[in-house]
């Protein structure tokens, strides 16, 4: 998933020619919606502020610099575009929204019905996760960065997303047994 | 500190191979706890279930189309074919709009590549697949120069290998990997950081340099991508500033390997990666849809195979393999290979356009062609044993966005309120189904701000049932509101009780609309049922290779609690061991249900095969076993990872056995009228709880539901009793749940089972508890009924606590 082929070679011809970019776009709209969706928590907005993020790429691709991954040069437009939202209004975030889908993934009732109860308790623990912590998990999980993007977009040391995703993941696990 | 950065680094490793790499097991060797493990799980499924509005995607793809300014002549590099490529594709948004979904994606992945790389390459790509390279894909290994060997450089105990290069025309990967670097509380001590001018370099003979354009890292591991080597360059050296992931002073740096390529001849292809072939005759056809494997590679960590659909109307998009069922591998043997997350990246989804010639020569026409919606894709599966001479890959169904039509009003009135309900008498034809619409209700659903629990408001609307129609079912319909007051829909079905869930979603901010809206059906998701089965001829497959051994053990059996588990049947094949149990004349009302992996005592998974080495065996995650061609898998049967040849004695160790006792017990509840379920912040839509006092004696336990409520579950509404503490376990049994036999609705119909669960166990708040559930939704009406129930059990299940220590020996007798 991460980095994935030519990111480069695309950037490069999306920028001589823009019909070029749905490449890279349908490479990465589910992870970028993903991370956005559950950081603003309504579809919505994060179908907004998703299309201003690629539409933000598109018009920047010529200062995009091959220094890293663009992965991560996307995700950090993405970063900011949500940072400047929550600004902007109340932060939402919805837990509904993240179980309906299951209805078609297919397990009998019961463990559908165990699964939704689990995955909301482990929602519930995420919003309650310092907002660093929240990020970098968002991001590793939603975004499917791997340390060094989350680092890139966060503006840390790789070492320090590695401790920051082991520390939220601590706290989210036991937090969890807590509600159990 | 240091095992907490031994642990840090361990979790990102295995979030690497779950979010990155897809992984769907976790390798047992992890130490790290089953909570963590099951928690990174959980993110990920939450990750993956993030609901995407259907449309969405295409109507953002338009908007960038639209920004589009450059000439169309720009775009094209010359050739008058490629204009004509383009010609088509602008043909296909005008005429079309978004023709299919389809064919855009190729015409537009063509695009793309022209202008990266030029035509030639591209119609090489497209027209001849000729290799299957595991960490690349099926790719073109025409003009190709490759390493015939990976080439290891060590220094200080690390080693860096390069496992593969392909210098291609359009672009050169290398595939690298190191062992043996230090523990990672050494590579990683308190400060250390690595730096971002991570710079990969391939240096030519002359002195010139390629950087990488673009990397995949892991620690220990990586995928490098750099622009393509000069023609004439078989020697290079790679240049590494650091190991992937490692950060400065931490191991060795620098690392120079010199690689020597040569040129990709039918010869070292075929001795250096696992051949495709082009099956015979590999294609069926079902309801108008043929599906056709193209090429299959069989490599060590996978089965990898270009499956390629075409179907017949042009206004279906979105055709998703599998249904509610993924496709699966079935050999000869008896063995069925699960769908694995492939390991090359060339797994993406395609789709094309194929051109039907109408000449034999295949002349170009100058009218515009027929086309067929065409879908390819690359499946991966477990890989398949070499003694496999016959696969057949199964596809039970297949499922299409397709056009919806039909629209109608609801009067909302002049004050709506969450909570209304508005009876409607709508039928509209949607893909063929008749949708009989008989009510809207406004509802809300949940939404958490950090300073508490939030609203959405949505217009959901109760449909009937849907009857199928021969080999075809309604899955989903997508509505659509004239009025931008609401903004997307969302749909939901529960595939056992069949009933389907539609709504229109408020948008934010706005207030409930007034007065009379117009609906109109945007969509519907519709099942194509097969199965497809599509079977072909292994070449080459070596009919003296090992067939599957069986064996019947004898006394390989224990009693416990007046139970005896015996093996009756071991397989051993190169891919799996096969064990078959059987509860020897169990006492009356007793039969075997399952073996669990859990003990009930401790909840821990402790299921596993033992060899007299000391080898451990775990169960088979990618591969099952049904000789018998049977669809479904047979709970009498585990199956584990093969045997080791020199394994002389195995034990299978279960926790449990889990049986069913029969018993007799029947109850009445009440559900009142006028309930309604409410969204809970971090719950289940439940309505609000009410006691109820029904005392239950089945198979000599005794317990009392205490507690009732409506929950949404799975797409229907259930009534769900939940009982007070009891005493679950009784010796070594330990109740697992409720067996259902009927359950009487008010108006004297049976309620439909499919739905009905029951569960017991420890966890359940003040000790042990039992749940029950069954849909109390009518199926004529599409809402809950309320009145008395009547509820008759005929048994429990009951896990027998071991352990279960069942030995054989693997010697002829």
């Amino acid at each position: 998933m991460a980095g994935g082929e030519n990111d480069a070679r695309l950037v490069t011809a999306a920028r001589q020619n823009r019909a070029a970019f749905v490449a890279l776009y349908r490479r990465y709209l589910p992870r970028v919606y993903h991370y956005v969706y559950r950081r603003v928590g309504n579809q919505q907005d994060a179908e907004d502020l998703t299309a201003s993020v690629f539409i933000e790429a598109l018009e920047s691709l010529e200062d995009y610099r091959e220094q890293g991954s663009f992965a991560g040069w996307l995700f950090t437009i993405a970063h900011h575009r949500v940072a400047d939202y929550h600004r902007q209004q109340r932060e939402r975030i919805s837990l509904e929204a993240v179980v309906p889908a299951l209805s078609n993934s297919g397990p009998g009732p019961e463990a559908l019905a165990l699964q939704r109860d689990r995955l909301e308790r482990v929602a519930q623990a995420l919003d309650e996760l310092t907002p660093d912590r929240q990020e970098a998990l968002t991001l590793r999980f939603f975004g499917e960065l791997s340390n060094k993007e989350v680092a890139q977009v966060m503006g840390r040391s790789e070492a320090a997303v590695k401790m920051l995703v082991y520390r939220a993941l601590r706290q989210l696990r036991r937090r969890c047994r807590e509600d159990e | 500190m240091n095992d907490e950065l031994y642990e840090a680094d361990e979790l990102s490793e295995l979030i690497d191979q779950v979010v990155l790499h897809g992984a769907e097991t976790i390798g047992v060797e992890s130490s790290l706890d089953e909570e963590t493990v099951a928690l990174i799980r959980d993110l990920r499924a939450m990750a993956q279930a993030t609901p995407m509005r259907e449309g969405f995607a295409r109507e953002l793809e338009e908007r960038f189309l639209a920004r589009e300014t450059v000439p169309a002549s720009q775009h094209v590099v010359g050739e008058a074919p490629l204009r004509r490529f383009w010609d088509q594709l602008v043909w296909s948004f005008s005429q079309h709009r978004w023709a299919t979904a389809a064919a855009l994606a190729l015409l537009l992945t063509v695009t793309v590549a022209l202008a990266a790389v030029g035509p030639q390459p591209v119609w090489a790509d497209l027209q001849r697949l000729l290799g299957y390279v595991p960490g690349v894909g099926f790719v073109s290994l025409e003009d190709t120069r490759v390493l015939t060997a990976p080439v290891e450089v060590t220094r200080s105990g690390v080693t860096l290998r390069v496992e593969q290069v392909l210098a291609r025309p359009d672009g050169t990967v290398i595939v690298i990997h190191s062992e043996g670097l230090p523990p990672e509380d050494q590579l990683w001590p308190h400060g250390a950081r690595e730096d971002s001018d991570y710079q990969p370099r391939l240096r030519l003979s002359d002195g010139r340099t390629l950087v990488s354009e673009s990397w995949t890292l892991r620690l220990g591991a990586g995928t490098l991508e750099f622009p393509s080597l000069p023609a004439d360059v078989y020697r290079v050296t790679l240049e590494l500033p650091r190991l992937p992931l490692v950060p400065a002073g931490a191991a060795p740096e620098a690392w120079k390997v010199p690689l020597n390529l040569r040129p990709a001849t039918g010869e070292l292809v075929a001795e250096l990666f696992p051949q495709p072939y082009v099956p015979t005759d590999a294609s069926d056809a079902h309801a108008g849809i043929t599906m056709h494997v193209l090429e299959v590679a069989h490599g060590l960590e996978e089965t990898a195979l270009r499956l390629q659909v075409q179907w017949l109307d042009s206004e279906w998009e979105f055709p998703r393999i599998g249904g509610d069922q993924s496709p699966v591998l079935r050999d000869d043997l008896g063995h069925v290979y699960l769908d694995v997350i492939p390991s090359s990246s060339g797994s993406s989804v395609q789709s094309a356009v194929v051109r039907i010639p109408d000449k034999a020569d295949d002349e170009v026409t100058p009218t515009p062609t027929p086309m067929i919606p065409t879908y390819e894709r690359t499946l991966a599966f477990a890989p398949t044993s070499p003694s496999a001479q016959h696969l057949a890959l199964w596809v039970d169904a297949l499922e299409f966005e397709v056009p919806a039509e039909g629209s109608f009003t609801v009067d909302l009135g002049d004050d709506p309120q969450v909570g209304d309900y508005w009876p409607l008498d709508v039928s509209v034809a949607v893909a063929g189904f008749p949708v009989h619409i008989i009510g809207a209700r406004l509802v809300q659903e949940p939404i958490v701000l950090p300073d508490g629990p939030g609203q959405r408001t949505v217009l959901q609307f109760d449909i009937t049932p849907v009857p199928d129609q021969g080999d075809r079912a309604l899955r989903g319909l997508h509505l659509e509101s004239e009025t931008a007051i609401f903004s997307g829909s969302g749909s939901g079905y529960n595939y056992r009780a069949r009933i389907m869930r539609t709504s229109l979603n408020l948008r934010e901010g706005q207030s409930i609309p007034l007065g009379s809206i117009q609906v109109r059906a945007e969509s519907a998701d519709m099942l194509i049922r097969g199965p497809w089965i599509i079977t072909w001829t292994v070449p080459g497959a070596d009919e003296a290779t090992a067939a599957p051994v069986t064996l019947h053990p004898t006394n390989a059996s224990q009693t416990r609690d007046g139970l005896t588990l015996r093996v009756d049947e071991v397989t051993l094949t190169d891919r799996l061991t096969a064990i078959t149990v059987e509860l020897d004349n169990p006492p009356p009302g007793v039969a075997f249900s399952r073996i669990p992996s859990w003990n009930p005592a401790t909840q821990r998974r402790e299921l596993y095969l033992e060899d007299d080495r000391g080898h451990r065996y775990e169960l088979s995650q990618d591969v099952g076993w049904r000789p018998s061609g049977s669809p479904e898998s047979d709970a009498k049967t585990l199956t584990f990872q093969p045997v080791q040849p020199l394994a002389r004695r195995m034990t299978l160790h279960a926790p449990s056995v889990e049986v069913t006792l029969t018993g007799a017990a029947a109850f009445d509840v009440t559900v009142p009228t006028g309930l309604t379920t409410e969204a809970h912040p971090g719950e289940v839509s439940a309505s609000a709880p009410w006691g109820v006092d029904i005392p239950v004696e089945v198979a000599g336990y005794q317990l009392r539901f205490t507690q009732a409520r409506l929950e949404e579950l799975n797409g229907t509404t259930m009534l769900m009793l939940t009982s007070g503490p009891f005493e679950g376990q009784q010796g070594d049994r330990w109740l697992t749940g409720l067996r259902m036999a009927s359950v009487t609705a008010p108006n004297g119909q049976s309620v439909d089972l499919r739905s009905a669960f029951s569960h017991a166990g420890p966890e359940y708040e003040g000790g042990y508890g039992v749940r029950l559930a069954f849909d109390v939704v009518d199926p004529a009406t599409g809402t809950v009924r309320p009145g008395r129930y009547h509820v008759k059990l005929d048994g429990i299940t009951a896990a027998v606590q071991g352990p279960w220590t069942l030995a054989w020996s693997l010697r002829a007798p």
